[in-house]
């Protein structure tokens, strides 16, 4: 007994060990994320001055203007050199760039992501205003995803190597493999404006939004997620179920439940008493991948596709006009979010599973 | 009496996978059948859908427009600049004195018809309607298809190269090469790499060349930890042990040991990489960070398609032309993984 624990208690200590190098780890990344995001924006070609140049004279940057013609943003002939002599002191792009780039990650560190070159507005406060549309997204996509996967697995896991099962399976593979905003596209096409006029074509809420009651209001809200949320679900089920599935069958296999059923629990009994629970702890661990996956993948070109004023259209609209704070401040919380729920995600499967062990290599 | 009735069942199961394994087999067999067919016809691009005529018989000497280009003053026009065949006095002139073997469709990617309104619905003459441009959509799907398979395998191989070099060094030799690329990983899959993609793509023009090479840069990591863990398990194996104690060098162990076993390994995530790198291809066209303007691309037709809900059939023929090649790569990558792994269940995805 005192030796068991005293080797429970080591290899818990090696656990912790682990996960703060990981923990330390983190740093040198974020600090190699800075100075990649920093320098591929140095090197864009026609930088801000030149878009704050392009938007003086009217010519419009804006992601509408993406899907015509875009080559002709800059117009280097036409500027007076003293216009971009000014413009260039006003956005700070007089200083060296060693200059720009100690105080970009001085800042950086201390969450302070600067104001965008634009709207005058600190980047923060936009990311956080366009917020509440990123996480409807990808809250919804989430909780129908899990909705639809758990029940959907466990289905396929009893008509395992049947009819049921590979169909389904082909069909969610093919949704995989598809990109998000194809079926995006299809959806749009099908559902709102092409063939059928059935949902609102952008937008997060109709215009009149304000003045209907409350649950006019919801039902509006709801009413323009279906087509973006459904698109997302349809990508994000396949991995979901089929780990869910492999996760009962192989809970099935185990010897626990032939006792179980001996000691004389019914088939279904065993099921929701032990195979499941059992099952469902894998999936949890899940989560933070899952969330990554939906806030970095799937939304970026769903936001774009039904012009939902999210922190990817944000971003994509800032990449568009140059306006490198908002970029890279976006770039950083997303990669900050993507380092931090990774080591959540390994500790939790570490929690689940103590079997699993991440620090195998040496050497 | 209980061990009998489980080998009945298990019998049951056993006849019920070999048969599943048998249909998996055929249907990815069929699948690759088709696939092939349509990257053939797509390779000959040129002799199905051109505004050339593919032979000339012209007062009694034959020419071949595809392959040469003549000038007008050939075939009795007035100009020296190269012959326009759609001309209706140039095809009166060959038509008085000779003919002409057209393609199927005689339009090519980029050749304008002005005789309609644009965007229009299928019609006899452009099978798939003409998009906001004018030009024949058929014509631009099948040049497209082209692009787009011939880029994913182009990819896919860089990407399976990059990742069987960086995972087996990993693998093999552990320590701070590992730790190194672990890190690298890791920043390549926190970042969202889409975004970055498009960072670069919008600081040089991208080429064909540049822009694999760019996708590939930023998606091998992932094929990599695939094969760093395979590695990391064959490294235990009894005979790759034997070899470490006689001496064998360490390329060599890799070379005829290592790598063989991390190839198998990969083979049954290639699938997955061809449709992903064809996603990307397609998104960053899509997005206007892709191919130069005037190629023709499937990711331009879908965001004509967007941009033209009145005309859902440029959007549905370039979103049908992805479902079908996507479910196709499926069908078969199913088939391989069964192939693999005959005895493994087969449902495995990528998170």
């Amino acid at each position: 007994m005192k030796l068991n624990s005293g080797g429970m208690s080591a290899r818990s200590n090696m656990f912790n060990l682990y996960f703060i190098r990981r923990l330390l780890l983190v740093f040198p990344t974020l600090f190699i994320i800075i100075s990649l995001n920093f320098f591929l924006l140095q090197w864009l070609p026609g930088g801000p001055v030149e878009a704050a140049l392009a938007k003086q004279q009217g010519i419009d940057s804006s992601a509408n203007a993406l899907f015509y013609e875009t080559d002709q943003i800059t117009n280097g002939q036409l500027i007076d050199d003293q216009l971009r002599d000014k413009i260039a002191r006003e956005y700070g792009f007089d200083k060296p760039l060693w200059q720009r780039y100690t105080e970009t990650l001085s800042r950086y560190l201390s969450f302070e992501l600067g104001t965008s070159y634009f709207s005058k507005l600190p980047v923060g406060e936009l990311i956080f205003s366009k917020l509440p549309v990123s996480l409807s997204l990808g809250f919804w996509t989430l909780f129908l995803t899990y909705l639809i996967a758990i029940p959907l697995g466990v289905m396929k896991a009893n008509n395992q190597g049947g009819m049921f099962d590979s169909t389904s399976s082909l069909l969610l593979f093919i949704a995989y493999a598809v990109p998000t905003f194809i079926i995006a596209i299809m959806l749009l096409i099908l559902f709102s404006g092409g063939v059928f006029s059935w949902f609102p074509l952008r937008g997060l809420v109709s215009a009149n939004h304000a003045d209907l009651s409350i649950t006019g209001q919801l039902l509006d809200y709801f009413w323009h997620l279906c087509l973006p949320v459904a698109a997302c679900v349809a990508s994000g089920l396949a991995s979901l179920t089929v780990l869910t599935r492999n996760s009962i069958i192989d809970q099935m296999a185990q010897p626990y439940l032939d006792t179980a059923i001996c000691m004389g629990e019914s088939r279904t009994g065993a099921m929701f008493n032990h195979v499941l629970p059992n099952s469902m702890l894998v999936i949890v661990a899940r989560l933070p991948s899952d969330l990554l996956s939906i806030f970095i993948g799937g939304t970026l070109l769903v936001e774009i596709v039904f012009s939902l004023d999210g922190v990817a259209l944000l971003g994509f609209e800032a990449l568009l006009e140059r306006d490198y704070p908002v970029v890279l401040g976006i770039l950083y919380c997303y990669s900050l979010l993507g380092l931090v729920l990774n080591l959540v995600g390994d500790l939790i499967y570490r929690w689940v599973d103590p079997r699993v062990d991440f620090s195998e290599v040496n050497g | 009496m209980m061990d009998v009735s489980q080998g009945v069942v298990n019998e049951q199961n056993n006849t019920k996978k070999s048969n599943r394994r048998f249909s998996t087999l055929r249907r990815g067999k069929y699948a690759a059948v088709v696939f092939f067919i349509l990257f053939l016809v797509s390779l000959c691009s040129e002799l199905i859908a051109n505004d050339k005529p593919l032979l000339i018989s012209y007062k009694g000497t034959l020419f071949f427009p595809i392959l040469v280009s003549y000038p007008e003053t050939q075939f009795g026009g007035d100009f020296d600049s190269e012959a326009d065949y759609t001309d209706p006095f140039l095809s009166e002139q060959i038509a008085k004195q000779g003919w002409a073997l057209w393609p199927f469709v005689h339009y090519s990617y980029s050749t304008i018809n002005y005789e309609l309104s644009y965007p229009s619905p299928p019609t006899s003459e452009n099978w798939l309607g003409l998009d906001d441009q004018g030009r024949d959509v058929f014509a631009r799907l099948l040049y497209g298809i082209r692009i787009s398979l011939g880029f994913s395998f182009f990819i896919t191989l860089n990407i399976a190269l990059l990742a069987l070099v960086a995972g087996t060094l990993q693998g093999y030799f552990g320590g701070l090469v590992d730790l190194f690329g672990q890190r690298v990983s890791e920043i390549l899959g926190s970042v969202p790499v889409m975004f970055v993609v498009m960072i670069v793509s919008s600081l040089i023009q991208p080429s064909f060349f540049t822009l694999s090479m760019i996708l590939a840069l930023f998606g091998w990591h992932y094929l990599a930890q695939l094969v760093r863990a395979e590695v990391l398990r064959t490294r235990q194996l009894e005979y790759i042990q034997s070899a470490f104690i006689v001496g064998v060098p360490d390329w060599r162990i890799i070379w005829r040991h290592i790598m063989p076993n991390a190839l198998i390994a990969t083979l049954s995530s290639l699938p997955f990489v061809f449709s992903g790198a064809l996603g990307s291809l397609i998104t960053l066209d899509f997005l206007g960070f892709g191919l130069p303007a005037g190629y023709p691309s499937l990711g331009e037709l879908i965001s004509q398609g967007k941009n033209n809900l009145h005309a859902p059939w440029l959007g549905l023929t370039g979103c049908g032309a992805i479902l079908l090649i996507v479910t196709l790569v499926v069908l078969m990558s199913e088939a391989i993984q069964e192939w693999l792994s005959p005895y493994k269940d087969k449902d495995h995805v990528e998170g």
